[in-house]
């Protein structure tokens, strides 16, 4: 993702003079008009800290181009938002007449879908495509200025594009308010499993489907080092296609940078993993599996894991259930600050007694998701390739192509002698 | 306001954002949005020092507050007489003589892969007196590159060591920060008479591009007294937050710059191409002229036409072709399409580093930090008005077209350099000292 750096730099030439350490008088006056002069002699940051005259350290290459724009709001009445292109060349690939094309000139709007805290979310339509899309609008508040949480989820979401991720296809801005646009999802998996459940219990091959899709979208964002960070099935969506994405990055950061101390006050209680709970503020991706163990187990019977009322009572309902760890099975564990001597001891439950319908494959991936030691706790990746998803039909198709193709190379490399290239595909 | 004299006297509370926690709709059970009420205290005048702004984050270095005290009555910004301050990084020689400090490569931390560099060194810096002696020590694998780029031996595969500065105090790493923001807006002071003499009166402001407009708005018209120095450690005393937040900085002030000049710069070197090429035609090819035009060939393509000839025929060849696949900003309408018009680039300079500064602050900390505060109170600490700060905040987002993402690569090679850029002010100083004696 945006780790990735596919470009040669392209910075330096700005400021052609300074970058390549010429004195501006070594470059015949007369023939340079005195703008380009003045410019040549200006500087920035890279312009020092990478100049090549005591560095051979590439200046940092350009941001990669992102799949959401950004607009202004040209006018707006109670049903319909005209929009203009801001046509930030910078990021889209073409110039802005071609993007103006790309982009709709104005939102119908619909009707509310619901209210946040800081957001209100409409139904809207593209009235040049007619689209369906989701319109969220965010409050400017004066004392508090942009919002934490938009400030986050534009910045992140405008990396992150994948199919199990709620796609953001633009922002709009006005002075007082941001209206981010998110592609149409039918509906988040809370109302799904009230709507399509058994007493909010889904039938196992959807589980698994949803599992799948959960934990791509968990793996793609560990992959491009952010933590998600609330991941609740409120936050799950579901469209029409059945397809599963994750949606509201309000909470999510990006990881990876050493020493950094996490705020503990994330996650909704119910699927706050116990490092979390035990007061850790170095925890890392495995807080998202452990609400994935959580969700994926709720699926099954329709009603919370865990559903805590306070921080000890929800340490205390997953020790009752996972057992109650010690220095022996979790080394370490007196030190989080949140650690009490005296906490109840519960012996190690077998999750089928609860969880009847799971089946044994199943209940093995349950089980490496909800280990109470961060490190212990399955990577979402390795998850992916866990044998209960092996009867996956998608997985099977994958699967397939994938064999088709390197049985394609291998006959290609027998018959002609061709020597496959390393790394071709 | 900034130059504008007296300090906002409003009696705001500035409440301190714990986590960007909200409530879920479903649970009732769920901890409340704020971890901690908003303190009611009176301001700094009143005596009340027992600021209690409890933080859920402290930075790791042992020097940052552990509590934010009260932000003081806004400081005053006199209008300064045109004269910005002299570019002075404070190398500190003194302390350099400690050679007590030695290197110590470290390893990758949390297990996070090494750069694709050919160098696997890595060194953890300690703090600036660590730098200052590897700068004046000759055996350090900083002076011996340096030593070796002199004398133009350098291997170019070699990048030398990477720099981790995670331990550094936050205070050390704002200093460096500082150091260099002070360089950059001494050497573009000098050309801002020329770059704002074409500066539209603010009535005509309405031909302007989105993009214009945000630029202008960092823009004062005097330069305040405080220095950069004081001014960001006087946000990191009253905001404080980790050193991501002062180095991510210099990368959203690079990018602002490449989106907002790249345009312009290409306009210009290719109207100043196409006046060349006039003139070579009109008169008979002179020695002087060939030096600044014989890399260019005619027959090539326009697209490649407009590649800058970079000065003289000293270009950087390899650089360049990478243009063509990515066009930059286009260049904008109206009276900003002559090329000559200097007015809207986007330079950092002593007239806007302030407010850009406590605008990038403001936006970097609500993105990196799980701790940050409300804008009233970096309007305080940076004294301007909350209004005006939240319009700086939405401009620098625009400018930034709403990407806070820092790469972790991007990040480290950012505080490599610039530890190599303080370094190289200490050994320039002490040289200087040295030869003087």
């Amino acid at each position: 993702m945006w780790t990735a750096r596919l470009e040669l730099p392209t910075r330096k030439f700005i400021y052609g003079h300074r970058a390549i350490g010429i004195p501006p008088d070594a470059v015949p006056a007369h023939s340079t008009p005195p703008q380009l002069r003045i410019a040549n002699e200006l500087t920035s940051a890279s312009a020092i800290l990478f100049d090549p005259l005591h560095t051979n350290r590439p200046p940092p290459s350009k941001l990669r181009p992102t799949h959401a724009g950004t607009l202004s709001i040209a006018n707006r009445t109670d049903s319909s938002i005209s929009v203009r292109n801001l046509g930030g060349g910078h990021t889209a690939p073409f110039p802005p007449t071609m993007d103006n094309r790309r982009h709709p000139s104005s939102f119908q709007q619909l009707e509310k879908l619901g209210e946040g805290t800081y957001a209100t979310v409409f139904k809207g339509r593209n009235r040049q495509t007619g689209e369906l899309v989701a319109l969220k609008e965010i409050h400017l508040d004066s004392e508090e200025g942009t919002p934490s949480t938009a400030i986050r989820e534009i910045s992140l979401m405008k990396e992150l594009k994948h199919e199990n991720i709620v796609l953001l296809h633009d922002v709009i801005h006005t002075e007082n308010k941001l209206m981010l646009v998110f592609e149409y999802m039918d509906k988040d998996l809370k109302k799904y499993m009230d709507v399509r459940g058994d007493r909010g219990a889904l039938d196992p091959p959807t589980i698994k489907s949803f599992m799948y899709h959960l934990l791509r979208g968990i793996a793609f964002c560990h992959e491009n080092r952010v933590l998600h960070r609330d991941l609740k099935p409120q936050n799950l969506l579901i469209n029409t296609r059945g397809v599963l994405k994750l949606a509201d990055f309000g909470l999510a950061r990006a990881f990876g940078i050493p020493v950094n101390t996490f705020s503990n006050e994330v996650v909704t209680l119910w699927y706050r993993a116990p490092d979390v709970l035990l007061g850790s503020r170095t925890y890392s991706t495995s807080i998202d599996i452990w609400s994935a163990g959580c969700i994926m187990a709720e699926m099954y019977t329709g009603r919370p894991l865990f559903p805590g009322t306070t921080n000890e009572d929800q340490l205390q309902k997953i020790f009752r259930l996972m057992g109650t760890p010690s220095e022996r099975s979790w080394p370490g564990i007196s030190q989080f600050p949140e650690y009490k001597a005296n906490f109840p001891v519960y012996a190690t439950q077998d999750l089928r007694l609860i969880l009847p319908q799971i089946d044994q494959v199943g209940l093995s991936l349950l089980n490496s998701m909800l280990q109470l030691r961060p490190e212990m706790r399955i990577s979402a990746a390795t998850a992916l390739n866990h044998p209960w998803f092996n009867d996956l039909p998608q997985r099977q198709q994958q699967h397939a192509q994938a064999m088709a193709a390197a049985q394609a190379q291998a006959q290609q490399a027998q018959m002609g002698g061709y020597q496959v290239p390393q790394g071709a595909y | 306001m900034f130059g504008g004299g007296g300090h906002q006297q409003t009696q705001e509370s500035p409440a301190v954002h714990h986590t960007p926690v909200r409530p879920s709709p479903q649970t009732s059970a769920n901890p409340p949005v704020r971890a901690a009420p908003a303190i009611d205290v009176a301001m700094a005048d009143s005596g009340a020092a027992s600021a209690s702004a409890e933080r859920t984050a402290d930075g790791d270095d042992g020097s940052a507050p552990h509590q934010a005290p009260q932000p003081p009555p806004s400081p005053r910004f006199e209008p300064q007489q045109q004269t910005p301050a002299a570019a002075n990084p404070r190398p500190g020689p003194a302390s350099a003589a400690s050679s007590s400090a030695h290197l110590s490569p470290a390893h990758s931390p949390r297990g996070q892969p090494d750069p694709p560099a050919s160098s696997p060194r890595r060194i953890k810096v300690k703090n600036l007196s660590h730098i200052q002696s590897f700068a004046i020590d000759e055996s350090s694998p900083f002076s011996q590159s340096r030593s070796l780029s002199r004398r133009h031996q350098r291997d170019p595969g070699d990048v030398g060591p990477q720099y981790e500065i995670s331990e550094m105090p936050v205070g050390d790493i704002i200093e460096m920060v500082a150091g260099l923001l002070t360089k950059i807006t001494t050497t573009n002071d000098r050309q801002h008479e020329h770059l704002h003499r074409q500066i539209p009166p603010p009535e005509g402001a309405s031909g302007l591009s989105q993009q214009t407009t945000s630029v202008l708005a960092f823009h004062g018209k005097n330069v305040p007294s405080i220095s950069i120095l004081s001014y960001l450690s006087r946000i990191h005393k009253y905001c404080p937050t980790t050193y991501e937040v002062f180095l991510s900085l210099l990368v959203y002030f690079d990018r602002m710059t490449e989106k907002v000049n790249a345009g312009p710069m290409l306009s210009l070197r290719q109207a100043n191409q196409q006046s060349l090429e006039r003139a070579t035609a009109e008169s008979d090819v002179t020695s002087s002229s060939t030096t600044l035009v014989d890399a260019q060939d005619p027959g090539r393509p326009s697209i490649q036409a407009a590649t800058p000839p970079p000065s003289g025929s000293l270009g950087k060849p390899a650089e360049t072709p990478v243009r063509q696949s990515q066009p930059p900003s286009p260049p904008q309408q109206d009276l900003e399409s002559d090329p000559y018009n200097l007015s809207h680039f986007f330079v950092v300079d002593s007239f806007n580093i302030h407010r850009l500064v406590i605008a990038g602050v403001t936006c970097a900390s609500k993105f990196f930090s799980d701790v940050f505060y409300t804008n009233s109170r970096y309007a305080k600490v940076g004294g301007l008005p909350l209004v005006e700060l939240n319009h700086l905040e939405l401009q620098f987002l625009l400018l930034n077209d709403f990407r806070l993402a820092v790469p972790l690569e991007e990040m480290e090679a950012y505080g490599t350099m610039l530890v190599e850029f303080y370094a190289r002010e200490v050994a320039e100083q002490h040289e200087r000292q040295s030869a003087r004696a």
